[in-house]
């Protein structure tokens, strides 16, 4: 189990974690999620001793990482794709970490081929494409088969096999009793992959529940409705406090029972030729949640699918509603 | 190329072996360190030509004695033999000449020692340029451990390679030199290949300190040769001052060109004893700085 409580990390002035708090169980994948520079890898390094927090604390199964008796069966971390030595091949990269633990040469072969690179043992790691390193990194992660598992972007470089079998392997390890923590910037895959959410952003925690929960909170009654006559279909949705969000140039996304959108287009003889649902995806949460959170944002314009609104509708509409539930979040 | 389809977790179970629990011990730090010392290109190309250089510069000085030799023999009366910058009558030179029969086992120890201190920058800057150091530091997460582990590793390789290199140094001098000057294998010379030994080991510890201190391959061998090269240049600009004078005794060139004697019993002051430990102090100062820097910003 992971633990990490009121963890704060500051470079100067610059605060990179800011108090964030959550447990990793054991006999999960916990996903941890938030914008590049948002404090993920620096959390991470936080928890495997890497860097020194200004306050909180960070343990592996109740004890700093540091006071470990034996680190390697404790914790399996990929946090650099990177970390080997370019003149030492594979099988000597595992060797001298494997020699530290006295873990036997037979561990090593297994990782090895575990993870597919057995026939490159011997091969300089400076050679290795960024998918072999990331399949040296997991090798380097399982060879003490540690009881918790970090992962920082497994799947980056990984073909698509590759990608499935990290998710596969995370169940696996889970099943297994293990904590794992895997961030990465793969939405539909940690959907996949995960059990349990972790969102942070400007290094404060944003969310922490179960993926099912966090998608369940905004996919209740959710349609979307095509229709040749969206203004007045959406007009008429208003008038009945039902929020709607246009899509495309014909479609609209409805918060509201099937049922009743269709009744209403029926009553007003509006022509509706698709009405079906639509289940939030986590990249649609995730997007709405971290909306203002990102340390660094590009100047291109944003896709034109708006992510997942609260639901809402004009405040006028609806006088007894607070007015913070009708101004959809994030927005001007 | 691609690589052999991963093999799936369900058999992972299966794959497991039997084996001790493993453990974090302070012998399987020094195994890895040494495997890791092994493994490197570099270290071992640098020991390699250490070694050649301490043979050819113990048969070059072998040579310039042997040549000594033959002037003394052949000066005649009033002549004045060049000897340490100067030039002294052939009688003065002669009783010199039986003090430093011994040193082509030393000859070639500064500069084969400048080639240990850069193998023991290399051994722990590489880890950090590369990025290695973050895998060193999940497995053995306690830094003095490790510091400790990389100092005994390449302190053995040193003493060892030291050792072999200053009687290689002897053995290839040996024969050039006259018969009638060629020193004795005695207890003095096991002595002198020791501290040619010791010599190295503490240039490497060195090296080590500045290379976990600095962080850089480059930094590291920078600062190692303003010490042992510079500093006594720039304190023979002001040799005319007493105190200069004084501390010049002190630099670890200096220290380290005097303990590797023969003759011990000899050495004045300070005596060998306080060189010896003022030699090590040049070694230990940087490593304890290393390992503060390690331990408080890793």
């Amino acid at each position: 189990m992971l633990e990490v409580k009121n963890l704060t990390k500051k470079y100067g002035s610059k605060v990179a974690v800011d108090n964030i708090s959550f447990t990793v169980p054991n006999g999960k994948v916990t996903g941890f999620l938030g914008p590049n520079g948002a404090g993920k890898s620096t959390t991470m390094r936080l928890i495997t001793g890497l860097e020194h927090a200004n306050s909180g604390t960070a343990l592996v199964d109740n004890v700093p990482y540091r006071t470990l008796a034996s680190p390697m069966t404790s914790v399996g971390a990929l946090l650099d794709g990177k970390s080997f030595h370019p003149g030492r091949s594979a099988y000597q990269h595992l060797r001298t970490l494997a020699l530290t633990h006295s873990i036997p040469v037979s561990r090593i072969k297994e990782v090895l081929e575990l993870t597919g690179i057995s026939s490159v043992a011997n091969r300089k790691v400076g050679k290795f494409s960024l998918g072999m390193t990331q399949r040296l990194g997991i090798a380097s992660v399982l060879l003490g088969d540690p009881q918790n598992i970090i992962l920082d972007e497994p799947v980056n470089g990984l073909d698509p096999e590759g990608v499935v079998w990290v998710r596969q392997l995370a169940h696996y390890l889970a099943s297994e009793g293990k904590a794992v923590l895997i961030s990465s910037h793969l939405m539909s895959e940690m959907q996949l992959t995960a059990d349990d959410l972790i969102i942070i952003g400007r290094g404060r925690l944003l969310e922490h529940t179960s993926m099912q929960q966090l998608l369940d909170r905004v996919s209740e009654h959710r349609f979307m409705v095509r229709t040749d006559e969206r203004e007045r279909l959406q007009n008429l949705l208003h008038s009945r406090s039902i929020a709607t969000e246009p899509l495309e140039h014909d479609a609209l996304m409805v918060q509201a029972p099937a049922e009743e959108i269709a009744r209403l287009a029926l009553d007003e003889r509006i022509l509706v030729y698709e009405l079906s649902s639509r289940k939030a995806t986590l990249e649609d949460v995730y997007l709405r949640l971290t909306r203002g959170e990102e340390e660094y944002s590009s100047l291109f314009p944003k896709s034109s699918v708006a992510p997942v609104e609260e639901p809402s509708a004009p405040a006028s509409d609806i006088p007894w509603q607070e007015s913070s539930a009708s101004t959809p979040a994030g927005k001007e | 190329m691609t690589v052999a389809p991963s093999t799936l977790p369900a058999q992972l179970s299966a794959q497991k072996s039997a084996s001790r629990a493993p453990k974090l011990s302070v012998i399987g730090v020094l195994r890895g360190e040494h495997y890791k010392l092994r493994t490197l290109p570099s270290p071992r190309i640098l020991f390699l030509v250490a070694l050649a250089l301490m043979a050819g510069f113990g048969a070059l000085y072998a040579w310039t004695l042997s040549m000594t030799y033959d002037r003394i023999q052949h000066a005649k009366p009033g002549d004045m033999i060049p000897w340490g910058g100067s030039a002294l009558p052939p009688e003065a030179v002669a009783e010199q000449l039986k003090q430093v029969v011994f040193y082509p086992a030393a000859a070639g120890a500064t500069l084969g020692g400048l080639l240990f201190l850069s193998a023991a920058v290399n051994f722990i800057a590489t880890e950090y340029s590369t990025g290695s150091i973050q895998s060193s530091l999940i497995a053995v997460p306690r830094r003095g451990l490790l510091l400790l582990a990389k100092t005994i590793s390449i302190s053995v390789v040193a003493f060892i390679l030291g050792y072999a290199g200053s009687i290689l140094g002897f053995v290839l001098g040996l024969p050039i030199l006259p018969e009638a000057i060629r020193p004795e294998m005695d207890g003095g010379m096991y002595r002198l290949f020791a501290l040619v030994g010791l010599h190295m080991v503490v240039l490497s510890w060195m090296g080590l300190g500045l290379g976990a201190l600095l962080r850089s391959n480059v930094g590291g061998i920078v600062v190692a040769v303003v010490l042992l090269f510079v500093l006594p240049l720039l304190l023979a600009v002001f040799s005319g001052v007493e105190w200069v004078k004084d501390i010049t005794v002190y630099t670890p060139s200096n220290l380290g060109n005097m303990i590797m004697t023969h003759d011990i019993d000899k050495v004045s002051d300070p005596n060998h004893t306080v060189r010896t430990l003022c030699f090590m102090a040049w070694g230990l100062v940087p490593l304890v700085a290393g390992w503060l820097r390690l331990r408080l910003d890793d």
